[in-house]
């Protein structure tokens, strides 16, 4: 790492902690997604109405406040619980609240992917007599990819660039070893020019990988090989 | 001293009941629409019965009825022996389930997975229903496509097949479930007019096996050919049904002379 008078290494771990917030948040959101999705599809009004209103409500209010209010919300609940004062971690607090986030709008792009998934093809394994188990990993699960990648790549810029707002609540991202070292050093341009490279050249690569994504699940379906 | 029955009733009886599929009195609403107003037939073992009908007289509703892609409202099925009663309930899952795998569906579109390759399409249910191994259902797929003559094709997608190609190996994935019955749904109607000899043919070879098979087409000749037995429906009904020889020669149903007129021309006349 290039010496940045001494902030090189800060920086490095800090893009690091970014990454990891990034990457777990986005294994659970799209965990979520799928469970929001199915959801919405439920054969109960009840389940569907719960994911209406969870969708609803994250895709209603400003993830800075979303943050927020988890972070506090967390630390209040926590104190209450153990009937002394708890530290809520910035890490948990975070990936918490970007997989909420990502997860509300995650569950539309897999209920419209689902939903494309022509149903002809869903009855041609029903009528094979496949368990519904079955049918959800052999015809819906690797068609829905194919459909929700496109959204789920733009969900994931935007959750990659999120996780500064974690900063707020002292989760030591790329963003907060950034502005520490900008504030130390009086030389704000720099630092932050460096950031904006770190966070660009992580979303340039990865639409790389998305297109690679893309480019497989469209296996069978393109005639070009 | 008791008196015996009657030996050929009996057999009647008995065949009737191991008869791999018979209907009794099945109706279906849609709301307050009644697509099917109680259709009775039975299909004893090698039959190979045509249902013929104009569009909306519920021959497609009454097929997928049978294997509970729609449930019906009343009625009683049997298939191989046991009796499903419809009463408008949901039937277990489980049991749906199991009942299905008696059926084999050839659908007018196919519906082959476009994300598994051909040999893929036809390997997935009978591992994961019949739970045969991997290895055996592959070797009985390739079998499959000899029949169908698609062997060739076995390691491509759907979307690089022609539409009669997708057909006979979506025949071929039924085939493999060794079902008791076939039933295909217009196989031929989605089609180019070039491409429904070569998946009629198949159909015809699966007739000269003695396969039980109910077939809704509008390939009048088809049908007349292949099948013992003609069932025309109307509006929800069984207008009239027979062999194919008494059946075509001397219609007795306007409705039927109608029919047949519309779709032979004036080689029926």
């Amino acid at each position: 790492m290039i010496e940045l008078q001494g902030f090189g290494d800060q920086i490095a771990v800090g893009a690091f902690t970014t990454l990891r917030t990034a990457f777990t948040s986005l294994a659970l959101g799209v965990c979520v997604g799928i469970c929001g999705a199915v959801a919405k599809r439920s054969r109960l009004r009840i389940i569907r109405w719960l994911a209406d209103c969870y969708t609803t409500i994250v895709r209603g209010v400003p993830e800075l406040l979303i943050i927020l209010i988890l972070y506090f919300g967390g630390t209040v609940a926590l104190t209450a619980l153990f009937g002394r004062y708890v530290e809520v971690d910035a890490f948990a607090a975070g990936v918490f609240a970007l997989t909420i986030v990502f997860g509300a709008y995650a569950t539309e792009v897999f209920r419209a992917a689902i939903q494309a998934v022509p149903s002809g093809q869903i009855e041609a394994a029903q009528a094979l007599g496949l368990s519904r188990l079955c049918i959800w990993h052999l015809v819906i699960l690797p068609q829905m990819w194919r459909y929700a990648l496109p959204g789920l790549g733009n969900l994931w810029l935007t959750l990659l660039k999120d996780t500064a707002l974690i900063s707020v609540v002292g989760l030591e991202d790329l963003m907060r070893k950034t502005s520490i070292a900008a504030g130390t050093t009086h030389d704000p341009l720099t630092f932050y020019s460096i950031a904006a490279s770190l966070y660009l050249l992580f979303t340039s690569l990865s639409l790389f990988g998305l297109t690679w994504l893309e480019r497989r699940a469209d296996r069978g379906v393109r005639f070009a090989k | 001293m008791n008196t015996l029955p009657d030996a050929g009733k009996v057999r009647s009886i008995i065949s009737d009941i191991n008869a791999p599929l018979r209907v009794k009195n099945l109706k279906k609403r849609f709301g307050a629409i009644e697509v099917l107003k109680g259709i009775s037939m039975t299909a004893q073992r090698g039959d190979v019965i045509s249902i013929l009908g104009s569009s909306g007289s519920g021959k497609s509703t009454f097929l997928r009825c049978l294997n509970f892609l729609e449930e019906a409202t009343e009625g009683e099925i049997w298939i191989a022996g046991k009796r499903v009663r419809m009463t408008g309930g949901l039937v277990g899952q489980r049991e749906v389930n199991a009942l299905r795998a008696k059926l084999g569906m050839v659908f007018q579109h196919f519906n082959l997975w476009s994300c598994k390759t051909v040999l893929e399409n036809i390997v997935e249910a009978p591992v994961h229903v019949l739970g045969i191994s991997k290895q055996e259902a592959r070797l009985r797929a390739e079998e499959l496509l000899l029949k169908v003559g698609l062997v060739d094709k076995r390691h491509n997608y759907p979307t690089h097949l022609s539409g009669g190609q997708q057909q006979r190996v979506a025949i071929a994935r039924a085939l493999a479930m060794e079902p008791e019955i076939l039933l295909f749904d217009e196989p031929t109607s989605a089609l180019d007019p070039e491409l429904v000899g070569e998946v009629l043919k198949v159909i015809r070879s699966l007739a000269d096996e003695g396969r039980t098979m109910l077939i809704v087409t509008h390939e009048i000749g088809f049908a007349r050919e292949v099948s013992n037995h003609i069932v025309f429906m109307h509006q929800g009904q069984i207008e009239e049904d027979g062999n194919p020889g008494e059946l075509f020669s001397k219609p007795s149903s306007p409705r039927f002379k109608q029919f047949l007129s519309a779709h032979l021309g004036d080689r029926c006349q």
